[in-house]
C-alpha cells in the first residue's frame, strides 16, 4: 500500500498570499482615493478653497486717522481731534421703539418723542446723536438696547475756545474742514485712510499681528502757524473793548512782525467759538480779515505820498493850498474836516487833509498811482493759504475820471482788504521791500521773494511823516507810549450805501508801526461803523496802544518811561502818591494795599515791617527781594527807601532780625 | 545580511515617523501660541489706545486751562493784571555756584 503525501500547506500557503495581495490591492486603491482627492483639493479646487479660506480668516479693515493738530508759533494746541462715540440705531432690529426711545432719551438727554420718531422709521440706520460724552456713550452701552450701537468717531475740539476763532474755522461732524484754515489746509489735516488686510478667528475676532497701520502713521499733517496766542488774546481783548466802547459793529485786529512778515494775532470781534459752531451764523464766523474789502480811508494816503515821492512829483517840503476846507471838482466836492489853507506834504500827511492828498494824486496821473498801488500788492491776493480770499477793488485806471484819481488818492473809490493795507504797511516798514506775510510757518522756511518799490529814502520820509502823526500835532495822538516813538495814520472812511453814495456809517482805523524809527511789530485796528466817534484816531488808536503796550510788556520790550518822577517823597519813602493811594485802597478795603503802590516810581521803607507784609509791597512795586538772616522782622533794606527801583546791576536785599515794631 | 538591513530601515522609518509627529505638534504649539499672543497683543493694543484716548482728552482739558483767557481770568481773581511801564523787573540768573540770589536789571 502506498501512502501518496499531499501537502496541505501550500493550498494554506495560497490563501495567505490571496489575502495579502487583496490587502494590498485595498490599501492601494484606499492611497489612490486619498491622492486623488488631495490631487482634486490641491490642485484642481486649490485656487477656490484657498480663496475661501481666506475670506474666512483675513478680512480687509479701513483705518481712518484723526486730523493733525493746529499749534500756535509757541507749540500751544489751537485744535485737536479726540475719539469720541456716536450712537446709531437699526430701526428694523428695535424690538420695542417706545421703551427704546425712553432708555435713549434718558441716558442722552435727549427728546423721547422725537427718538420714537426716529426709531419707527423704516430705515435701515439712523443716528441718534453724534460725538456723545464718553459718560453718554457708556451710559447707551450700558443698556445694551437691541438695535442700537456706538460707534467711533474724532471729534474736533478748541482747547482756547473763541481764541482765534474766525481763522481757524471749523470742521464738520464728518471731520471735512468747512471754514477758516480747517478748510483752506484740508489737504494737510485731514487724516488719512488706509486699509489693512487682518487676520480674524472662529468668531470673527480681530487679531493683530504687529503690522497693522499704527493711529500715528495714519494721522493728518500737523499745522503750526506764526500767531501767538497771547498777544493774540491781548489784540482781542483790545479790539472787543474798542467795538463795545464805541458801540461797533464788528472790529479786527492784526498784529505783525515787520522782519519777518508773522503774523502774530489776526483778531475779529465779535467773537466766534469753534467749539459749538452750529450756535453761530456765517455773519460771526466769517473771516472779515481776509474777506471783507472795505474802502480804507487816510489809511491809503501813505502809499500814494511815497508813490508821488519816489517819482519826483512832491517834495516833503512842496506846499499845496488846501482850499480851506472845500475843494469843487466837476462831479464832487471834497472836504477836510478842517479849514487848512497852505500845507506842506508832510503836514498833509500829519493832519490827514483830503484836498491835499487829492491834488497830489492829480499831479501824479492816474497810471502812475495805479502802477505803485498794484506793485504794493493792492487788487490781488496775498497767497495766504485762505479760503475765500477777497482780491479787493482797484479799478484800470484807464476807467478813472479825475474824480476817481482824486478819490483813490485819500482811500476812497479802492476797496481793500485789512489784510493787503497790512501788506502794504509792510513795504513801508522795510525801508521800501515790498514781501510776503507769512501765516504758515512751513518747514523748511519758504523762499522769500521781496522786491523794491519805493527807495530806502522815500520810505524813511513817509515813516517820519508818520512819526509826526502820532508824536506831533497829528491825528493819531491817542497812540503815543512814553519811552517809545511810534509811526502811525489814522483812517476815517464813510461807508457806501446801499442805495447808492456815501451814507452816515464810518470805519474808523489805525496803523501803526513800533519802534516808529526802525520798525519792527505793525498793529492794526478797525473798527466797523462806531457811534457816536468815529475817528480812526479816537476809537482804534487807543486800542492799537493797547495791543502795542501788552504785547510789548509780554515781549520783554516795554521801555520804562524817559522822565522818572523823583519829586514828592513823603517820609518812609513812599511818595504822596503812593501815600494817597495806600490810603484810598484800605478805605476801599482792598485786601492787598500794595497793589495800590502800582505806579510807584521809589522803593518804599519797608524797616521794621514784618517781613511778608515787607515783600508784599516789593513784590507789589515789581521787586522780588534777596532775603539775608533769620526772623520775621526786616531790620535794613537795600536799595534804601526813597531810591529809585533797583536797576542794573542792583538788588533789592532785606536783612532780617528781631521782633516787630511796626507792621 | 537581509535582516539587520531590514531593522534599519525599519528603525530609520519609525524615526521619521516620530519626527514628523515632532514637527506637527511643534507647529501646532506654535499656531495656538500665535494666536494666544495675537489675543494679547490685540488686548494690549485696545488698552494703549483707550490710554492715550484719555491722555488726548486729558491735554486738551490742560490746554483749555491753560489758554490765555483762562490765565486772565485768574489772573484777575488774584487781582494781577498786564505789567505796566516802570513795573518791570528783569532778572538775570544768579551767576554760577553763587547762592540762589537774584540780580535784578
Amino acid at each position: 500500500m502506498t501512502a501518496r503525501y499531499t501537502p496541505r500547506h501550500t493550498r494554506v500557503h495560497d490563501w495567505a498570499a490571496i489575502r495579502l495581495v487583496v490587502v494590498a490591492v485595498l490599501f492601494a486603491l484606499a492611497g489612490l482615493v486619498l491622492w486623488a482627492r488631495a490631487f482634486q483639493v490641491q490642485v484642481l479646487m486649490g485656487a477656490e478653497l484657498a480663496a475661501r479660506a481666506e475670506r474666512q480668516h483675513l478680512a480687509a479693515e479701513s483705518v481712518s486717522g484723526p486730523r493733525g493738530r493746529i499749534f500756535d508759533r509757541q507749540g500751544r494746541v489751537l485744535a485737536k481731534s479726540v475719539r469720541c462715540a456716536s450712537v446709531y440705531a437699526r430701526p428694523l432690529e428695535v424690538r420695542d421703539p417706545a421703551h427704546t426711545a425712553r432708555e435713549l432719551g434718558r441716558a442722552l438727554g435727549l427728546g423721547a418723542r422725537e427718538l420714537q420718531a426716529r426709531l419707527g422709521a423704516r430705515r435701515p440706520f439712523v443716528w441718534i446723536a453724534r460725538q456723545v460724552s464718553d459718560r453718554e456713550a457708556a451710559a447707551v452701552a450700558a443698556l445694551a438696547l437691541p438695535g442700537v450701537g456706538t460707534v467711533e468717531e474724532f471729534k474736533r475740539l478748541y482747547p482756547s475756545g473763541h481764541l482765534a476763532g474766525q481763522l481757524l474755522g471749523f470742521a464738520g461732524l464728518d471731520g471735512a474742514g468747512l471754514e477758516g484754515l480747517e478748510k483752506s489746509l484740508e489737504d494737510t489735516l485731514a487724516g488719512r485712510s488706509d486699509r489693512t488686510v487682518v487676520q480674524r478667528d472662529a468668531s470673527g475676532r480681530r487679531l493683530l499681528d504687529g503690522d497693522e497701520p499704527s493711529r500715528a502713521s495714519v494721522r493728518g499733517g500737523d499745522v503750526r502757524l506764526t500767531i501767538d496766542a497771547d498777544i493774540q488774546a491781548m489784540a482781542e481783548q483790545a479790539v472787543a473793548g474798542a467795538v463795545t466802547t464805541y458801540h461797533a459793529k464788528s472790529g479786527m485786529g492784526l498784529v505783525v512782525h515787520v522782519p519777518t512778515g508773522d503774523i502774530l494775532a489776526w483778531a475779529v470781534f465779535p467773537f466766534f467759538n469753534p467749539n459749538i459752531y452750529s450756535s453761530y451764523g456765517p455773519e460771526t464766523w466769517r473771516n472779515r480779515i481776509a474777506l471783507d474789502a472795505l474802502e480804507p480811508g487816510s489809511t491809503f494816503k501813505p502809499f500814494v505820498v511815497a508813490a508821488a515821492l519816489q517819482e519826483g512829483v512832491v517834495r516833503p517840503d512842496s506846499v499845496y493850498f488846501c482850499e480851506n476846507g472845500r475843494f469843487e471838482m466837476p462831479g464832487a466836492v471834497i472836504r477836510d474836516t478842517h479849514d487848512y489853507a497852505d500845507l506842506p506834504v508832510t503836514h498833509i500827511l500829519r493832519y490827514s487833509s483830503n484836498i491835499g492828498m487829492a491834488k497830489i494824486g492829480l499831479e501824479m496821473g492816474a497810471r502812475t498811482m495805479h502802477g505803485y498801488l498794484d506793485r504794493l500788492g493792492f487788487g490781488r491776493r496775498t497767497g495766504l493759504p485762505l479760503a475765500g480770499e477777497a482780491r479787493g477793488i482797484l479799478r484800470d485806471p484807464g476807467a478813472w475820471q479825475r474824480v476817481d484819481l482824486a478819490n483813490v488818492a485819500f482811500g476812497q473809490g479802492v476797496a481793500v482788504t485789512a489784510l493787503q493795507m497790512a501788506r502794504a504797511y509792510l513795504c513801508l516798514a522795510r525801508g521800501g521791500v515790498a514781501g510776503a506775510l507769512r501765516l504758515v510757518v512751513a518747514d523748511p522756511p519758504a523762499p522769500r521773494e521781496e522786491r523794491r518799490v519805493f527807495s530806502a529814502e522815500v520810505a524813511g520820509q513817509v515813516l517820519a511823516m508818520m512819526r509826526d502823526v502820532v508824536q506831533a500835532d497829528g491825528t493819531g495822538t491817542r497812540a503815543r507810549i512814553e519811552g517809545l516813538t511810534v509811526a502811525g495814520k489814522t483812517g476815517t472812511a464813510q461807508k457806501a450805501s446801499a442805495s447808492g453814495g456815501y451814507g452816515n456809517d464810518h470805519v474808523g482805523s489805525f496803523v501803526a508801526l513800533l519802534p516808529g524809527e526802525s520798525p519792527e511789530f505793525l498793529v492794526m485796528v478797525i473798527v466797523d461803523e462806531p457811534a457816536p466817534q468815529h475817528y480812526g484816531g479816537v476809537v482804534a488808536a487807543p486800542a492799537v496802544r493797547e495791543i502795542a503796550l501788552q504785547s510789548l510788556a509780554y515781549m520783554g520790550r516795554l521801555p520804562e518811561p524817559s522822565a522818572q518822577a523823583g519829586a514828592g517823597t513823603a517820609d518812609g519813602g513812599l511818595t504822596d502818591e503812593d501815600v494817597r493811594r495806600l490810603v484810598d485802597a484800605i478805605g476801599a478795603g482792598i485786601e492787598n494795599p500794595a497793589v495800590a503802590l502800582q505806579g510807584s516810581e521809589a522803593v518804599p521803607d519797608v524797616v521794621g515791617m514784618s517781613l511778608r507784609r515787607a515783600v508784599e509791597l516789593l513784590a507789589g512795586g515789581g521787586a522780588v527781594p534777596e532775603v539775608r538772616g533769620s526772623g520775621l522782622v526786616v531790620r535794613r533794606q537795600s536799595p534804601a527807601p526813597g531810591k529809585p527801583w533797583p536797576g542794573t546791576g542792583d538788588r533789592c536785599v532785606l536783612w532780617l532780625d528781631g521782633a516787630p515794631d511796626r507792621s | 545580511m537581509s535582516a539587520p538591513g531590514g531593522a534599519r530601515w525599519a528603525a530609520a522609518l519609525a524615526a521619521l515617523l516620530l519626527l514628523a509627529l515632532g514637527l506637527g505638534l511643534g507647529v501646532v504649539w506654535c499656531g495656538i501660541e500665535r494666536y494666544d499672543l495675537a489675543y494679547k497683543l490685540t488686548a494690549l493694543r485696545a488698552g494703549l489706545d483707550e490710554r492715550e484716548e484719555l491722555v488726548a482728552k486729558l491735554e486738551v482739558e490742560r490746554d483749555n486751562l491753560l489758554s490765555p483767557y483762562r490765565l486772565r481770568e485768574k489772573a484777575r481773581e488774584f487781582g494781577l493784571g498786564p505789567a505796566g511801564q516802570g513795573r518791570i523787573r528783569r532778572m538775570d540768573a544768579p551767576p554760577a555756584g553763587a547762592p540762589g540770589g537774584s540780580e535784578q536789571q
